[in-house]
């Protein structure tokens, strides 16, 4: 694998890679380590690529070992971190008050998030903020269908629940 | 009104786990034209999404990255790291080698031993009386032995009686 076919085959997954990496580490710089680190592997172990049955979820799995082990290396826990790079959602013509609106939302994703399993989180933002299939996240995280839903199923549970009480207690 | 309930039972489904991502995309659409029909905490995930979606490398990012391949490559780390790979490989292939042959001539030499060891101890009495005398006097020992452990067994099974009894004695009771 040469050059441009590494770009053309594995480079285009980088910023799915990127949102991964993001659910797991604290800072834009750590996130963009992992991705550099992965695919300074891939590009390392390319000739034996071809025999892999889904690049892009290698590609995936690569990140989500690279982001534990750098949490561990660090050594920090896994805590959820959705919302910690200050990039800027809303439009430009969003009100003040929208704009306000929207970093109260992502808080209460935020704060809801932290308290859920590793393996939760992973279902959950491959699934509902990335768009992936039940297959697909399986393949990602070495687990079967019917655990990938088990999963998605208590995550959303979950965060409903939190989502609910910080709602009531915001507006109480 | 019937879009109304359609969506807040999509919405139902999505927090029960069993939309499909058809219908997931059906619902981001709806929130993101008529947020007003669903709930906070079904909003706050899609605007997350939305968040998530917009998250991107920098574009200098492939840049930095084909400069530390081939600053990599240039000092030889690739080169280096496989050599390393192969060595190690050759290295355990003489290991394993090495072992093999060490066991095979020690097994030899241990059945040579084996037979020498015999052959001494083949006639260890000349007289057949003595033989017999000794051959007796160890499975006297051998059977004493097993004599002591009937004997346990014996007390054992008389505890395991009078606990019968005893037990069912006090379940008539």
């Amino acid at each position: 694998m040469d050059r441009n076919e590494f770009a053309n085959k594995i480079m285009k997954y980088k910023d799915n890679m990127y949102r991964f990496a993001m659910s797991y580490m604290h800072s834009e710089a750590e996130a963009q380590d992992v991705v550099q680190d992965v695919l300074m592997k891939l590009w390392e172990t390319r000739y034996s690529l071809e025999q892999k049955k889904s690049m892009e979820a290698w590609c995936m799995t690569l990140t989500r070992n690279k982001s534990l082990d750098a949490l561990k290396r660090a050594g920090r826990k896994f805590t959820s971190s959705i919302d910690h790079v200050n990039h800027n959602p809303t439009s430009e013509n969003s009100s003040p008050l929208q704009v306000y609106s929207d970093k109260e939302s992502m808080n209460h994703i935020k704060s809801a998030l932290q308290s859920l399993p590793e393996k939760q989180v992973a279902t959950f933002t491959l699934r509902d903020m990335q768009g992936y299939s039940y297959l697909e996240i399986g393949d990602m995280l070495g687990l079967s269908i019917d655990q990938v839903k088990v999963n998605i199923h208590r995550a959303r549970k979950a965060l409903k629940k939190k989502l609910s009480t910080e709602y009531a207690y915001g507006n109480g | 009104m019937e879009t109304d309930r359609y969506y807040k039972g999509l919405e139902s489904k999505y927090w029960a786990g069993e939309t499909n991502l058809i219908e997931e995309s059906a619902l981001e659409k709806a929130v993101r034209e008529y947020p007003e029909m669903f709930s906070d905490e079904l909003r706050s995930v899609f605007l997350a999404k939305n968040t998530i979606d917009n998250y991107k490398l920098s574009e200098d990012f492939d840049d930095a990255f084909w400069k530390k391949v081939e600053s990599d490559s240039r000092s030889g780390v690739f080169v280096f790291s496989d050599f390393i790979k192969y060595a190690a490989v050759g290295i355990v292939i003489f290991g394993l080698a090495y072992t093999c042959t060490l066991l095979m001539s020690t097994d030899q030499t241990t059945t040579k031993t084996e037979i020498s060891e015999i052959s001494i101890t083949n006639d260890t009495y000349d007289s057949p009386e003595i033989a017999f005398e000794k051959a007796k006097q160890a499975l006297i020992m051998a059977s004493g032995n097993l004599n002591k452990g009937q004997e346990k067994i014996k007390e054992i099974k008389r505890f395991h009686d009078a606990k019968t009894t005893i037990m069912g004695a006090s379940e008539k009771e």
